[in-house]
């Protein structure tokens, strides 16, 4: 019988992965939901249900044969399963890093960018929202947005935002990157100096500064569990 | 019935981002008590005639003697034959390029013809271990040991290393140099190679006593090719596997690649006894609080695991946890450093690097106190005038017998083991 570790690796060892070492929590063949095990405390074990969820949606979609993933740092194929890459060792899913992201009126950008006929929200509340799942959209209003979805409806509402705006991808090493919609008025970071190329994936890195529409600001944050 | 039992002995806590696991494994074999190998023991007895033999005419007489004396302890049903070496190889006894089986009339038989042994020519040392593995691929499943005792340099080093990778894994070989003029980096080299046991043996009338110990300790050996088994996981690196305990000897040169996670580590013959290795692993930091298995190691006989010992790593916010030092990874990382320091120490006054020989003899004088080894201590004493153990300030003597640096070199890697009060 082989068993799962929190990392979704088979392990034909009971007691740890024998691939990342990891305590095996919960055998892959006993029936019903998965039981929290005993055993020492883990720190980053995932929020909620969903975050269960989210990692056997992850394993059921390794089953079909998927398209060779590669290391975002030297191109090697990933070993299936293997959490680190063979040749340098780059970690294609660390655990336990959070990504989150702050949503804010920026008044910098408000006074750059805004057209005539805005007015900056002087009483916007900061919203926080958790990066969960693959893809996270950014946008107004969507219609039928996914539930994990960036909705920035809602008043203060920034006018200049696509319904569409933007999309946070999760790359293959468990961060996530950028990607332009095609948004009528485009999306920047801060730290670079031109707007985002519509559908071209820029990595971000904690505290990286997003800006869209007429005067919002999104704080990009990845905090370790 | 041998059965092995796997003790880890580390720190599994690790501070934040902290990398490093080192455990002390121990492994104990017993049950072999007065079991008779089931598979049959094999000897050979390598023993140097080349001409430096001769003079003095003690050396040859010793090293007949301690043949003599090892012939006797070899028990009944061992097959067993003598090889004399010198620019090629003898066979002295039973001669027919085959083992005999030893019982009273052939042990007599193997003693008269080495009583008949003259020194002359040279030392080519391959050809001695290419006779002793030929007679040994005459019993293919027994127990496989030699003893070579010699007293000078192997004049054939070219010859000498890849007959020792041919030999590697067939036989075990203890190793025993005699007088001053063979050479401990080189003999090392053969022990090493044929997971042996190397040793001076100071005086030539003490080599009879030394013979009947390793004989001894050779015919008590039940279990043959044993190996130690390592995993480490994904990301993770084996960054060393070296025996401290009975001796100082690095495996990593040994290793054969299971899979890419998994390295095999032969350990040859055993019987009841214990062996330390220290593992040290490199492994991906995780968070706190999360647990990895940074190393399973597992002892091996015959495609079976025979025992297995878990080391693990557990990161932690506590300080008082991550600093604690486990007093036996303390203490058998304190050996290796002994044998280092001892032999980068004896490599500098070699080359005439006084500050360099001066530090590091410095640095195994500390250890040696540090470990409350005295035979050690008077060793390192006798090559150089001590100041200040605790500090490791010593001075290099105007002369140093030259026998003092061979014995300092050739101890360094054997280790005393004090019995821990842990269980």
């Amino acid at each position: 019988m082989t068993s799962r570790c929190r990392y979704g690796h088979e392990s034909e060892a009971a007691d740890y992965c024998d691939q990342c070492g990891s305590p095996i929590e919960v055998a892959v063949a006993s029936p019903g939901p998965p039981v929290a095990a005993p055993g020492p405390p883990v720190a980053a074990e995932p929020v909620g249900p969903e975050a269960d969820d989210a990692a056997t949606d992850e394993v059921t979609q390794r089953s079909p044969p998927a398209p060779t993933e590669r290391c975002p740092q030297c191109g090697t194929p990933r070993v299936e399963g293997g959490r680190y890459c063979e040749v340098d060792g780059h970690d294609f899913s660390p655990p336990a890093v959070r990504w989150w992201v702050e949503v804010t009126a920026d008044r910098q950008r408000y006074d750059a960018e805004a057209p005539d006929g805005l007015a900056f929200p002087e009483d916007y509340l900061p919203r926080t929202f958790a990066l969960d799942g693959e893809e996270v959209l950014i946008g107004r209003r969507a219609p039928s947005p996914p539930p994990n979805a960036i909705d920035l409806g809602g008043t203060p509402e920034d006018q200049a935002i696509s319904r569409r705006h933007a999309v946070l991808r999760r790359t293959a090493d468990g961060a996530y990157a950028l990607i332009d919609c095609g948004s009528t008025n485009g999306t920047s970071l801060g730290r670079l100096p031109a707007p985002l190329e519509p559908g071209v994936a820029v990595a971000l890195i904690d505290g990286d500064q997003i800006y869209l529409g007429a005067w919002t600001r999104i704080a990009v944050h990845a905090t370790p569990e | 019935m041998t059965t092995f039992a796997v003790e880890v002995h580390q720190n599994e806590y690790l501070a934040r981002g902290a990398t490093d696991v080192s455990a002390l494994v121990r492994v104990t074999a017993t049950g072999s008590g007065g079991a008779r190998p089931t598979a049959g023991g094999a000897e050979v007895i390598i023993v140097d005639v080349s001409g430096s033999m001769a003079s003095p005419r003690v050396k040859i007489r010793s090293a007949i003697e301690a043949t003599i004396a090892a012939i006797r302890c070899i028990r009944d049903g061992v097959r067993f034959a003598v090889v004399a070496g010198s620019s090629t190889a003898q066979h002295v006894y039973p001669g027919d390029g085959r083992l005999a089986v030893a019982d009273d009339l052939t042990r007599q038989a193997a003693i008269d013809a080495v009583g008949q042994l003259r020194a002359n020519g040279g030392t080519v040392m391959a050809s001695w271990l290419h006779a002793a593995d030929a007679l040994f691929a005459t019993e293919p499943t027994a127990i496989r040991h030699a003893i070579l005792l010699t007293d000078g340099k192997d004049e054939s080093p070219l010859l000498l290393e890849p007959m020792l990778e041919e030999c590697a894994g067939r036989f075990q070989c203890d190793c025993r140099g005699i007088g001053a003029d063979w050479e401990v980096a080189q003999l090392r080299q053969v022990a090493s190679a044929l997971l042996g046991d190397l040793g001076l043996v100071r005086r030539a009338d003490e080599l009879a006593a030394d013979f009947t110990d390793l004989m001894e300790r050779a015919m008590g050996k039940v279990v043959s090719d044993v190996a130690l088994r390592i995993w480490v996981p994904q990301g993770a690196e084996l960054t060393t596997i070296k025996q401290v305990a009975p001796g100082v000897e690095d495996l990593a040169p040994h290793r054969t690649v299971i899979n890419e996670r998994t390295g095999d580590y032969p350990t040859g013959a055993w019987g009841d006894e214990s062996r330390d290795y220290h593992v040290r692993v490199k492994v991906p930091a995780r968070e706190i609080d999360e647990e990895m298995l940074a190393a399973r190691v597992s002892v091996i006989v015959d495609d079976a695991t025979e025992g297995e010992g878990k080391v693990r790593a557990v990161w932690t916010a506590d300080d008082a946890l991550s600093t604690r030092l486990n007093p036996e990874v303390v203490r058998c990382t304190g050996q290796t450093d002994y044998a280092d320091a001892v032999q980068s120490g004896i490599a500098a006054l070699r080359a005439g690097d006084d500050v360099v020989a001066t530090t590091n003899l410095g640095r195994a004088a500390q250890l040696a106190q540090a470990l409350g080894d005295d035979a050690k201590l008077a060793e390192v004493a006798r090559v150089v005038n001590i100041e200040d153990a605790g500090r490791g300030t010593v001075q290099l003597k105007r002369h140093v017998d030259d026998l003092d640096v061979m014995e300092l070199d050739t101890n360094s890697t054997r280790t005393v083991r004090v019995r821990s009060s842990a269980p």
